[in-house]
C-alpha cells in the first residue's frame, strides 16, 4: 500500500500534479514539491491550514474554499473546483484543486488532494469568452445587416437583429430562407454572382443593389462580404448589407444639382478662398473659349482682363474677395480670342460651419446685347437730352430776349399813339429805332447760333495750333499792348488739333477777349496756355489771374445767351455761349474752374475724331 | 396817389425809358428811381432800411438782368429788415412757365409780363398796400 502510494506520488509529481494532505487529528499540512512550486514558496514554507487558505484570492473563491474543506471534514463529501490564488510572488494563476476525506476507523483522519496548475488553459477559455462576447455584441448590435449563409444551398443560416429591422422578416424567418428571396427578380443574378465571387476569392467586396422586404418594398443596399469561415468542411458566407435609401437621396439630389450646376446657361465658376478657379461649368468654358485645364488655378477675372476692362469694377472685385464679401458687377471681359463680351457676375463666398470661407462661387451671364441696348439708348439719351437743352435755351432766347425787344417796341408805339402832340410822338422815334436794331441784333445772333448748331457735318481739318495762337495774339495785339497782359504758353510746335477753323478763330479770339476784358486791376494781368491729351481729346487751359467768379452763384448762367457777371458796358453776354456751341458742334466741350478774385481756369475739349 | 415812390429795377435802359414814360403819363407815382442793376438797388434799400420816407411804395423788378439776376436779388431782399411794406411786382419780358411757376415761391404782389400798359399799371395800382 505504502508502495503504492509512492508510485503515485511520482506519477503526479511527473505530470506536475501537485498532492496535499491535512491530518484531521494533528492539522498538520503537508504540500509536496510540486504544490510548493505552484504556490512558488520559498523551501522553509511551512504550510498550515491558516496561512494556506490566505493564498486563495479574497472574496467569493475563497470563501468557496473555506466551505468545501469544512463540508469535506463535517460531512466527507469530496470536492473538485477551480480557484484563483496569488502566489508568493504575487503572481495571479488558477488552479485546480481535488479533495477526499481519508477515513480511519470510521472516523474522518485525514484530507487528501491534488493539485494542479490550470492558469494557461483558464487564460485561453477567458480569451475565447470574451471572443464569443465580443462577435456577438457585434452582431447583435451592428448597424449593419448581417447574415451567414451556408454556401452549399444558398441558405440563410444565420443573422443577426438589424437584418429583420432591413427586410421585414423576423429572425425565425430569415433563418431557412434561401437568400434570393430577399432580392427582386432583376438583382437576383447579381447576387449571385457576388456570392459566387465572394466563395472563391478573399478579396473584400463591396456592391450597390437592391433589397426587397417582405412586404415587397425595394430598398437601396451595400452588400459587402464578410470574412468566411469553414465548420465541418462546410463553407459559411458571411455578408453585410447597409441600408443606403439616405445616401442615394442625397446622391440623386447631389446628381440634379450638379447636372443643373454643370448645363444651366448661366456660367459657373468655383474658387478656392485665393480666388484660384477649382472649377468651371460648360457655359462657362463655352463663353470664355478656355479649356477647363486652362481655368483650373487661375483667377478667372485675370484671364478676363483686355484694354478696355473697367480698373474700377475691377478692384472693386479684387476687395470683394479679399474681404470675403458678395458682389455683383457688369465688366466688360475678354475671352480667349481676345473677343469683347459683356459679363454680369455675382461672386458669393462660402463659409464653413466655424465661419472660414472654404469657397467662392461666381454666377455669370453674357449680357452684351442687353448693355449694347443700354449703352446706345445712354447714346440717344444724351443726344435727346442736347437737343432738348438747345430748344430750351432757344424757348429761353425767344422767352428772355426778343420779347424783350418786341415788347419795348410795343410800349413805343403805345406812348406814340396816347400823344395828340407831333413834337413828342417824334420824339419817340429814337427809342423806335433803338428798339428795332437790338432786336435784329438778337436775330443775327441767334440766326449765328443756329447756323452753327446746323454746321455739325462741316468738315474739320487738321490745324497747327501753336500758329492760331499766334493769330490771335496779333490780331488783340493792340488790346494786349494797352491791358500789359503778359500770355505765355507751352503748346508745342507740332502740335496738331482738328477743328473748324473759324470755329477755332473765334473760340480763341473770345478766350482772349474774355480774359483782357475781366483782368483785376489789382494785379499784372498773366494768361498761361497750356494743354493735355487724353484718349478721347485734345484739351486746352486757358489760365488768368482775372476777376475770377463765383461759379455757385453764377455757374449754371456762364454758358448761357446774355449772360454778363462784372457790369461791364460793353459785356454783351454772348461770347462764351457761342464758344459753348461752336464747341459742342466740333464735338467737343468746354469746362470752367474759378474763384472770385483769385482767376478762372477755361478748358477747351477738342474732339480729335 | 397812394403810390409815391417806385423803383424799377432793370438792365435794358430802353425798357427802363419807356416804363417811366407810361408811368408818368398815367400817374402810377410820383416819384420814378431807376436802377439798371439789382446790387446798386439792393445796396439802397439796404442804405434806407429803417428810413419810411426814402424807401419805395412799389418795386418793379426785371428778372433777366447780369451780375445779380431778379430771383438774387429777391433772395437777398428778403433778408432786409423792412420798416415798411413795399410792393414787389415782377416786371419782365419772360413768358417762360418756369419764371412764372418760380415767381410762386417768392411773397410779391405780382408777375407782369412786358409790355407795360395803362391797363396793367392800373391794376397793379389796386394792388399796392393790399395785405394777402
Amino acid at each position: 500500500m505504502k508502495n503504492k502510494l509512492k508510485l503515485y506520488f511520482k506519477a503526479a509529481q511527473s505530470a506536475k500534479i501537485g498532492i496535499w494532505e491535512v491530518n484531521l487529528e494533528t492539522n498538520q499540512v503537508y504540500w509536496d514539491a510540486v504544490t510548493r512550486c505552484i504556490h512558488e514558496v520559498s523551501d522553509d514554507f511551512i504550510p498550515n491550514i491558516g496561512n494556506a487558505i490566505v493564498f486563495y484570492t479574497e472574496g467569493e473563491n475563497r470563501n468557496k474554499i473555506r466551505s468545501l474543506v469544512e463540508k469535506a471534514i463535517t460531512e466527507g463529501i469530496p470536492f473538485n473546483e477551480k480557484f484563483q490564488i496569488i502566489t508568493a510572488k504575487n503572481n495571479i494563476r488558477y488552479i485546480e484543486s481535488i479533495g477526499q476525506i481519508v477515513f480511519k476507523n470510521g472516523k474522518p483522519s485525514q484530507l487528501l488532494g491534488t493539485f494542479q496548475d490550470i492558469t494557461k488553459e483558464q487564460n485561453l477559455m477567458n480569451e475565447l469568452q470574451l471572443s464569443v462576447e465580443k462577435f456577438s455584441s457585434i452582431f447583435s448590435s451592428a448597424n449593419d445587416a448581417i447574415f451567414i449563409i451556408d454556401s452549399s444551398n444558398g441558405v440563410i443560416t444565420d443573422c443577426n437583429t438589424r437584418s429583420s429591422e432591413l427586410t421585414g422578416y423576423n429572425s425565425s424567418e430569415l433563418i431557412g430562407l434561401h437568400n434570393s428571396e430577399l432580392f427582386p427578380i432583376k438583382q437576383q443574378k447579381e447576387i449571385k454572382i457576388f456570392l459566387a465571387k465572394h466563395l472563391t476569392k478573399d478579396d473584400y467586396i463591396v456592391n450597390e443593389t437592391y433589397l426587397k422586404t417582405k412586404s415587397g418594398v425595394i430598398i437601396p443596399v451595400e452588400v459587402a462580404s464578410g470574412k468566411k469561415f469553414q465548420v465541418n468542411h462546410q463553407t459559411y458566407l458571411v455578408c453585410f448589407f447597409r441600408d443606403i435609401t439616405e445616401r442615394k437621396i442625397v446622391e440623386e439630389k447631389m446628381g440634379m444639382l450638379s447636372l443643373a450646376a454643370s448645363e444651366t446657361a448661366d456660367t459657373i465658376v468655383i474658387a478656392n478662398p485665393q480666388g484660384k478657379a477649382v472649377w468651371a461649368n460648360n457655359a462657362y468654358l463655352k463663353l470664355t473659349g478656355f479649356s477647363i485645364e486652362e481655368i483650373l488655378g487661375e483667377k478667372p477675372g485675370h484671364l478676363a482682363i483686355g484694354p478696355e476692362t473697367d480698373l474700377l469694377t475691377l478692384n472693386k472685385m479684387r476687395k470683394a474677395i479679399l474681404d470675403k464679401k458678395s458682389i455683383k458687377v457688369t465688366i466688360l471681359n475678354y475671352n480667349k480670342r481676345k473677343e469683347k463680351y459683356w459679363f454680369e457676375l455675382n461672386i458669393s463666398p462660402v463659409f464653413d460651419s466655424q465661419g472660414n470661407c472654404i469657397n467662392f462661387v461666381g454666377v455669370g451671364r453674357n449680357v452684351t446685347s442687353r448693355k449694347e441696348k443700354e449703352l446706345e439708348l445712354k447714346r440717344l439719351l444724351e443726344v435727346t437730352n442736347d437737343q432738348n437743352n438747345k430748344l430750351f435755351n432757344f424757348a429761353h432766347i425767344v422767352s428772355h430776349n426778343i420779347r424783350s425787344h418786341t415788347s419795348n417796341l410795343s410800349m413805343v408805339i403805345d406812348v406814340m399813339e396816347n400823344t395828340e402832340d407831333t413834337d413828342e410822338k417824334l420824339s419817340y422815334f429814337d427809342l423806335l429805332k433803338e428798339g428795332t436794331e437790338k432786336l435784329s441784333e438778337t436775330i443775327e445772333y441767334l440766326n449765328e447760333i443756329i447756323t452753327i448748331q446746323e454746321n455739325t457735318n462741316i468738315e474739320k481739318k487738321k490745324i497747327r495750333l501753336k500758329d492760331e495762337i499766334e493769330k490771335t495774339k496779333r490780331a488783340l495785339s493792340l488790346s494786349i499792348k494797352e491791358s500789359q497782359i503778359r500770355i505765355t504758353h507751352t503748346i508745342p510746335e507740332d502740335l496738331i488739333v482738328s477743328a473748324i477753323p473759324a470755329y477755332l478763330d473765334s473760340i480763341l479770339l473770345n478766350l482772349f477777349t474774355n480774359v483782357i476784358k475781366y483782368r483785376s486791376p489789382e494785379r499784372k494781368a498773366l494768361l498761361e496756355i497750356g494743354y493735355e491729351i487724353n484718349e478721347f481729346y485734345t484739351i486746352i487751359t486757358f489760365k488768368d489771374n482775372g476777376l475770377g467768379l463765383d461759379l455757385a452763384k453764377n455757374g449754371h448762367k456762364i454758358f448761357g445767351m446774355y449772360k454778363t457777371f462784372h457790369g461791364n458796358e460793353d459785356a454783351k453776354g454772348i461770347g462764351l455761349f457761342i464758344t459753348k456751341n461752336q464747341l459742342e458742334a466740333m464735338g467737343g466741350k468746354i469746362e470752367v474752374e474759378s474763384e472770385l478774385g483769385r482767376g478762372s481756369v477755361f478748358k477747351i475739349y477738342l474732339n480729335e475724331k | 396817389m397812394k403810390n409815391k415812390k417806385t423803383y424799377i429795377i432793370d438792365d435794358d435802359k430802353i425798357s427802363v425809358k419807356l416804363m417811366s414814360l407810361l408811368i408818368s403819363k398815367n400817374e402810377f407815382s410820383e416819384e420814378i428811381k431807376s436802377f439798371f442793376n439789382a446790387q446798386s438797388a439792393l445796396d439802397e434799400l439796404k442804405k434806407n432800411c429803417s428810413n419810411i420816407e426814402n424807401l419805395p411804395d412799389a418795386i418793379l423788378l426785371d428778372l433777366n438782368m447780369p451780375v445779380m439776376d431778379g430771383w438774387q436779388f429777391l433772395d437777398e431782399f428778403i433778408h432786409i429788415p423792412m420798416v415798411k411794406d413795399i410792393s414787389v411786382f415782377i416786371v419782365t419780358s419772360s413768358i417762360d412757365p418756369v419764371d412764372i411757376e418760380m415767381s410762386k415761391k417768392y411773397n410779391i404782389k405780382g408777375y407782369i409780363m412786358k409790355p407795360i400798359t395803362a391797363e396793367k399799371l392800373k391794376f397793379m395800382t389796386n394792388l399796392i398796400g393790399v395785405i394777402h
